[in-house]
């Protein structure tokens, strides 16, 4: 983005405040500096030269960086402002003035450093993987791991590896080669460091001859997509679990009579429209009963998962108002596609003080997929 | 007017519900319109020195209640969508942000009516009954963020569902009223319409009852008409079928949608949306009349007509990406002048490119909505444009029309819309009801910037416009003591 889109932003809102609908930080805080209507108000003031940054750098960086970047705002404006890629570069400029928020700090130090925001070893990345799939090889299907399934949520990682092992699906996993997608150090502004990630892991696509990359993490599916050579073809779990359905691969024979809600996660949802195919799926589980929030899919509220790290107080009281929507709905379990979501809806169920089961959509299906009589052979070509 | 102390206020709520952000103040110093900062200075503005969002009606009680007691100017502010400067905290002190105002109280489905907060948005209680299979009777094309109490507050002139209910202020059941010194008072149907209109001056609205309505089949519709003249009679016509929504576009609104690629409708010399509803034999009735009212006119596919209802919130502003900035003037014109006013703006507005979108409201009136496209980075230019303003306040006058809302920037005209008497009626129950003057002062019958003043100002925008901004240019950097004194000398109100 450049300075004049800013201003072009600037002077072609409205003031309407239709932006502030489904914002998930201006509904829970409640004041207009964290509306995109109010930033562009205050924007306007700094670029005529009526607002001095100095006199309020705190109060602007804390405006710039409270925002999920869940582009809900976007679906609602009239003018078709698109805030989130603008606010995107507002954090690049303020890192580029030594402006990164004390507290995210040590959160950018950890993510250069260990490439994960975990703080593990980079070298203990792939010990969860089943020995079959290391080292990884030459394949044109790479899962791309994540750096929550491979060093929070091994469960995940290990659900989407059994899956496509039972059906007998080809691919490899880089293991100990896979860097961070690169997401959050986007999400701070540090562009240039991202930018490193994902040089190495182009690299290593291309060594490997990938062609297809899929991922089971909402976050890393819309930064492959969006922020990679256009060389590779991105999926999601979901698509790929859909389309396995589709054709007959995947089988699901056992019942989970409950009330589910699926959650549309922004980064699998407004970001990279995908709406269906995780309700397919879902739909194909006998018995399951699907609910929906009051809104949902491209309207769908954003949990404020993304906030989790620069605004902890805030990020779980967010969650917990879609929880306390879900358990009136007699929700009993949310599945999130995104691993960030689940942790945030479990704090949020903390917050709010209601029962209720938080999983990742492929940690939760493997217990309803029929057994295959013989594992099939590999076959050619993958689906 | 400074405040002292508001240490008061964080024994009434919460931390999180005061803000005295720096970056909050400048949001809540503006309402819809984009004015020069040296306009708002010319009026001698003072800045907030706190918003306080209120979660019940018992605090916001007690919020104004330590404003009389202490003395303190409180303006509410909805969702600030007006544009008249009636949520403009012109004299400083409290900004109330009703917005966390927000809760269903109840929905009685027997007696059919739902009480709700009013910082409720509109979208939001209209997607909650509409699930239920209930609707309401009137409401603003800024649903999605217009509030109720704004929209009382602003008068509740225009709106969808109107011209079949009528106006929202013969829905009310009883409202919750703050009075100045923090009194809540409940409404019986006939005053409340006191506080309609009367744009936070009188009292704050806290909570409503509401009538709702069993939501029936809808019948959406789209059609062009080659003639203003035919256009206007089947309006006129339509509109004696009691829809649930009409509207109309003419061409250089409809030019506007096409150009950023809001719509693809053929250009036409007006376009006219209608939405009829009713029970399955109603529709029926009404179809036919319909047919028969605009059998001259084209009519477009139903999948237009629903994309036409979809977007009504958004297509206002979905063009002004052209201004950027665009100058809007409403005004109520009574059907039978329709004609003539719409050639009036034509000729005035030659220099101009400009569009015109109409809103439905009552007693045989339409509300055209002007927007003419601006920059506001050309200021001299802007400020030309401006001169419209005092234009379109004549243009009512002439044909009995009246000023959408009167706020801070129309208080002008109001010697010219109302009697002597009249004016001095509404300032006396303001006196009775407000004696400190504490609820949105200078606003409605406040006049701040006395009438030959704005007036010669205006006319010398239109003329002169690089005087008058050199003019407030440097007036803005007179102490605000000076500016204040001077409009006071000239006979201006303020607190
Ligand atoms: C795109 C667009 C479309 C619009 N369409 C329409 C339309 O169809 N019909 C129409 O009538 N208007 C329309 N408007 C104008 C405006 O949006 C509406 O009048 C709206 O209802 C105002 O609500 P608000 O919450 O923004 O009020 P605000 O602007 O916040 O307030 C309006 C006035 O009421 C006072 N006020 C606010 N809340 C209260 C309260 N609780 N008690 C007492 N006083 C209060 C304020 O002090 C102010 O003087 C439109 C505006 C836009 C931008
Ligand atoms: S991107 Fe999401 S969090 Fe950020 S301003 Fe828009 S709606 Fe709010
Ligand atoms: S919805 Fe768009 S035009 Fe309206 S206030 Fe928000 S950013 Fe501005």
């Amino acid at each position: 983005m450049k300075r004049s889109e800013l201003v072009e932003a600037v002077y072609t809102c409205g003031s309407c405040g239709y932006c502030r609908f489904g914002c998930p930080v201006y509904q829970q805080v409640g004041f207009e500096r964290v509306s995109v209507r109010g930033r562009m108000q205050f924007f306007k003031k700094l670029l005529e030269g009526k607002l001095d940054f100095d006199s309020c750098k705190d109060e602007l960086v804390e405006a710039i960086y409270q925002c999920a970047g869940c582009e809900n705002c976007t679906v609602e404006c009239p003018t078709g402002i698109e805030f989130s890629p603008i606010c995107e570069a507002l954090r690049e400029d303020l890192v580029n003035r030594g402006l990164l928020p004390e507290n995210l700090k040590p959160v950018r130090d950890t993510l250069i450093e260990k490439s994960n925001p975990y703080g593990e070893a980079r070298e203990t990345r792939g010990s969860w993987i089943p020995k079959q799939h290391v080292p990884p090889k030459e394949s044109k299907y790479l899962y791309f791991v994540s750096c929550t399934a491979a060093f929070s949520l091994n469960r995940v990682a290990r659900s989407v590896v059994k899956i496509l092992d039972d059906i007998g699906f080809e691919f490899t996993i880089l293991g100990n080669e896979e860097e961070c997608c690169g997401s959050p150090l986007l999400r701070l502004g540090e562009m240039e460091a991202a930018k490193e990630q994902i040089n190495k892991n182009v690299e290593k696509f291309d060594k490997y001859g990938v062609e297809t990359i899929f991922t089971a993490c909402a976050g890393c599916y819309r930064t492959l997509s969006h922020y990679y050579p256009e060389d590779f073809k991105v999926l999601h779990t979901v698509q790929l679990f859909d389309k396995l359905i589709k054709e007959g691969k995947l089988v699901f024979d056992k019942e989970f009579p409950k009330k589910v809600l699926y959650f549309d996660g922004c980064d699998l949802g407004r970001h990279m429209d995908i709406y269906e195919e995780p309700r397919n799926i879902l739909r194909a589980i006998p018995g399951l009963e699907l609910v929906e929030l009051d809104y949902n899919r491209e309207k769908a509220v954003c949990c404020g998962g993304p906030l989790m790290g620069s605004f902890p107080d805030l990020a779980p009281n967010i969650a917990a108002e879609i929880v306390k929507e879900a358990s009136e709905k007699g929700v009993e379990l949310i599945l999130t596609p995104c691993a960030t979501c689940m942790l945030n809806f479990k704090s949020g169920a903390g917050v709010a003080d209601v029962q209720i089961d938080v999983q990742d959509i492929p940690m939760f299906i493997p217990k309803f997929i029929k057994k295959q009589e013989k594992p099939k052979p590999p076959e050619e070509s993958n689906p | 007017m400074e405040i002292k102390d508001i240490s008061r206020l964080y024994e009434i709520v919460e931390k999180n519900q005061i803000t005295t952000n720096k970056l909050d103040l400048i949001c809540y110093s503006l309402d819809l319109a984009p004015l020069p900062e040296s306009l708002l200075k010319s009026y001698g503005m003072i800045s907030p020195d706190v918003v306080v969002r209120p979660k019940n009606t018992q605090e916001l009680s007690q919020i104004v209640a330590f404003a009389n007691q202490r003395d303190i100017p409180i303006t509410p502010r909805g969702a600030a969508t007006t544009a008249a400067g009636g949520a403009i905290p012109i004299e400083g002190g409290i900004v109330l942000d009703l917005c966390s105002l927000n809760k269903v109280l109840e929905f009685n489905e027997e007696d059919q009516y739902v009480r709700v907060e009013t910082g409720l948005e509109f979208q939001r209680l209209i997607d909650w009954l509409e699930a239920k299979g209930w609707q309401l009777g009137a409401y603003p094309s800024s649903a999605p963020s217009a509030t109720i109490g704004g929209y009382l507050g602003a008068g509740a002139g225009a709106g969808v569902g109107i011209p079949k209910y009528g106006n929202i202020g013969d829905q009310i059941i009883s409202l919750k009223v703050v009075l100045a010194d923090g009194r809540i008072v409940q409404t019986s149907p006939g005053e409340s319409w006191l506080f309609i209109g009367s744009e936070g001056t009188l009292g704050v609205i806290g909570e409503i009852a509401l009538r709702v309505f069993k939501k029936g089949k809808r019948k959406f519709y789209l059609f062009g008409f080659d003639s203003l003249y035919a256009g206007i009679n089947a309006l006129t016509e339509l509109i004696k079928l009691r829809p649930y929504f009409i509207s109309f576009l003419d061409k250089g609104f409809v030019t506007f949608l096409n150009e950023v690629g809001a719509s693809r409708l053929p250009l036409k010399e007006l376009t006219v949306p209608l939405v009829i509803e009713g029970s399955e034999q109603e529709l029926e009735r009404d179809e036919k009349k319909v047919n028969e009212i605009c059998s001259a006119a084209t009519r477009y596919r139903e999948k237009l007509a629903i994309e036409e209802w979809h977007h009504r919130f958004k297509v206002g502003l979905s063009f002004k990406s052209l201004g950027p900035s665009i100058l809007v003037q409403e005004l109520r014109v009574p059907l039978v002048k329709l004609e003539e006013v719409l050639r009036e703006i034509k000729s005035m507005l030659a220099e101009e490119r400009w569009g015109i979108e109409s809103l439905a409201s009552d007693n045989n009136t339409i509300v055209l909505v002007v927007y003419i496209l601006a920059d506001e980075r050309n200021k001299a230019d802007y400020f030309k444009k401006f001169a419209y303003i005092q234009k379109f306040g004549n243009l009512e006058i002439d044909y009995n029309s009246t000023p959408f809302g009167i706020g801070l920037h129309n208080t002008a005209l109001m010697p010219k819309i109302h009697t002597e008497e009249a004016l001095q009626v509404m300032r006396s129950l303001k006196g009775y009801l407000d004696p400190k003057n504490i609820l949105n002062p200078s606003k409605t019958t406040q006049i701040r910037v006395p009438g030959l003043m704005a007036a010669s100002s205006m006319k010398m925008m239109g003329i002169i416009p690089e005087v008058v901004e050199f003019g407030l240019e440097s007036a803005s950097y007179m102490p605000l003591s000076l500016t204040r004194l001077g409009l006071k000398m000239m006979g201006g109100k303020l607190k």
